[in-house]
């Protein structure tokens, strides 16, 4: 059997670069692994007992809703943080950990603080000088209308991870039903949600297996060639297990409509959280 | 290009919500009455296809990676309502059942990477790509058809966020939501996606549609019937609307009295009248605090938009009025 050519040099080839082109497979990887390491992390904590997630789930969107459109409206950076400490303290309430929810809400509000930060300074927003070097300075205005949009932002994104964290993805489709949304919608999007993870086990195989047969880094132009392939390969999946589920589900009588549990009523602690989102809300008119 | 919560206003959210209200219901009327029931999950799949592409890295020259939207490569095989509409799923899920994206925010998001991207690449590929399409022909419309969808996608996004301390600020006078104004926003927004997430859009939609052309041409055919040369000369106008900002000066014979009175010395009573009597609603096709060069061009385009739509609701009420016979 004839060796490789590389396997008889002196010097092993180079692994493939961190960071650099050889290592978009393994962001592939990553990325499909943070979202699946997502989607556990939901569900192990929306399993639990706690106070949010003893909320229908229906009353529970509806109430976080209410409570960002709340933070939406305030004028005030007082508000929206009153907001956040709010999220903090329902969470814990509902056996969240502070660290879990800050872990999810981080990279939209590291994102924000990033972009905004300019803003503090003379040039973007003129006033009164706080500190500064060389005839730049940081202005109070400016600081004001950076601490007010981080926060706004902050409180917003806190309250949506707390309502992705406590609801079991199921739930979140059956509490759905509670709205008046056209059928074809809430079917399409629930059969969405099922096949994504098809199509995500698809493109980790993919990846993992690339990762695997690959020693050396690639050239780039191969690399996109394998995307193409594979990204062309994900959209004929898709289209092909479309025919397939479409088959199935006919074949079970589907008739345009998912048939699920119709809601119940809903009970006196549902209508106090709603209740109290509906306060938070309107608190926010004032302030 | 998801927006978050927070940056815009509630007054922005509510008006793109309400701008994707009936885009959404004539997408769904459109699907139920052309797809059979058993055809629902063609979208569904469709919209996990743009979910998962958006995790997708691609190996861009220079050795870094970047990831594409999806809403073309989904226009171009199924259509840009069907399009409109699996998009739509896609960034509803992500933005109720993984928080990307902003919920108060997701009419806005519809409206720029569902809606927008949708409709102009599958124009833009169809005016390109023609009735006979080859293989070249159909890598340089998808490319375009990439390239142009994600800029305007981009040049909306930061139209709104620009606009934001215009339209919201605290009783100092401070913004309350999206800080920068205009002059910045849209900038900031278009230069990357002109310089490098058009590339990437352009080279993602091309590799796939090149290779789904390759393979499973078949696909493709709903895109492949060229376009009415009204349409492409239609086309063509709107994108040449921005070339009015390279003319100075005034047009001849359309003076204001300023301009009159250095010119003539005197301006006619009549006309000094008539001139107080009604500004117009975007008076020199400008919009109150839209200052500076990127201000005035962003105003300028907005009343092309504006102008044209209205000429359009007029021509169809006309038309309603008098059917063709």
């Amino acid at each position: 059997m004839k060796l490789p050519e590389w396997l008889g040099r002196d010097k092993a080839p180079p692994p493939p670069a961190k960071g650099g082109r050889g290592s978009f497979v393994e962001r592939n990887v990553e990325a499909v692994s943070r979202f699946l390491t997502d989607v556990i992390v939901s569900n192990r904590y929306s399993g639990t007992k706690g106070l949010v997630q003893g909320v229908d789930p229906g009353a529970r969107v509806f109430g976080v809703v209410l409570i960002i459109l709340g933070s939406a409206f305030a004028a005030t950076h007082w508000f929206t943080l009153g907001v956040l400490v709010l999220a903090f303290l329902l969470a814990r309430l509902s056996g969240v950990g502070p660290i879990v929810l800050a872990k999810r809400a981080m990279p939209p509000v590291v994102f924000t603080a990033a972009i905004a930060l300019p803003v503090v300074i003379s040039p973007v927003t003129p006033g009164e000088p706080l500190a500064g070097v060389f005839g730049v300075w940081v202005t109070r205005e400016g600081l004001a209308v950076f601490l007010k949009f981080l926060a706004r932002v902050a409180s917003m994104v806190a309250m949506v991870s707390l309502l992705v964290v406590t609801t079991r993805q199921a739930d979140f489709f059956r509490g759905l039903g509670r709205f008046p949304l056209p059928g074809f919608f809430t079917t399409a999007l629930f059969v969405t949600f099922r096949y994504m993870f098809l199509l995500l086990k698809a493109v980790e195989d993919s990846s993992l297996a690339r990762k695997s047969r690959t020693i050396t880094g690639t050239a780039a132009g191969e690399d996109r060639r394998w995307f193409a392939s594979r990204a062309g390969f994900l959209l004929k999946k898709s289209l092909a297990t479309a025919d397939e589920v479409a088959l199935s589900m006919a074949s079970r009588g589907f008739s345009g409509r998912l048939a699920t549990r119709p809601p119940g009523e809903l009970a006196p602690g549902d209508y106090a959280w709603i209740g109290a989102s509906a306060f938070v809300m309107f608190l926010s008119f004032g302030l | 290009m998801h927006i978050p919560d927070g940056y815009l206003g509630p007054k922005t959210c509510a008006v793109f919500y309400a701008a994707m209200a009936p885009v959404w219901y004539s997408a769904s009327r459109r699907l139920e009455r052309s797809m059979k029931v058993g055809e629902l999950p063609l979208l569904a799949l469709s919209a996990s296809f743009v979910f998962v592409i958006m995790m997708f890295n691609i190996p861009i020259p220079g050795g870094s990676t970047g990831h594409m939207v999806g809403s073309s490569v989904v226009a171009i095989v199924l259509g840009p309502w069907a399009a409109t509409f699996a998009v739509s799923l896609a960034l509803t899920l992500q933005a109720f059942i993984f928080a990307d994206g902003g919920v108060t925010a997701l009419g806005a998001n519809c409206f720029n990477m569902a809606f927008l991207m949708s409709f102009s690449s599958y124009y833009v590929y169809r005016a390109v790509v023609g009735s006979s399409p080859s293989a070249g022909r159909r890598i340089a419309a998808s490319a375009a058809a990439g390239y142009v969808s994600v800029n305007i996608a981009a040049f909306a996004v930061g139209l709104e966020l620009g606009v934001q301390p215009l339209i919201a600020s605290g009783p100092e006078g401070l913004p309350l939501y999206s800080p920068y104004p205009l002059a910045v926003a849209l900038p900031a927004m278009v230069v990357p996606h002109l310089l490098f997430f058009g590339p990437i859009e352009a080279l993602g939609t091309s590799l796939i549609v090149g290779y789904v052309g390759r393979t499973s041409g078949e696909l493709l055919r709903g895109a492949e019937k060229g376009i009415r040369p009204l349409w492409a000369a239609l086309l063509v106008l709107l994108l040449l609307t921005p070339l009015g900002l390279f003319a100075g000066g005034t047009p001849w014979g359309e003076w204001g009295v300023s301009e009159l009175k250095d010119l003539v010395g005197f301006v006619p009573r009549g006309m000094e009248r008539l001139n107080e009597l009604w500004r117009g609603v975007l008076p020199d096709y400008t919009v109150p605090g839209a200052e500076g060069p990127l201000g005035s061009t962003a105003a300028y385009v907005l009343s092309a938009v504006a102008g044209s739509l209205l000429t359009v609701f007029i021509v169809y009420l006309w038309g309603r009025r008098w059917p063709r016979g």
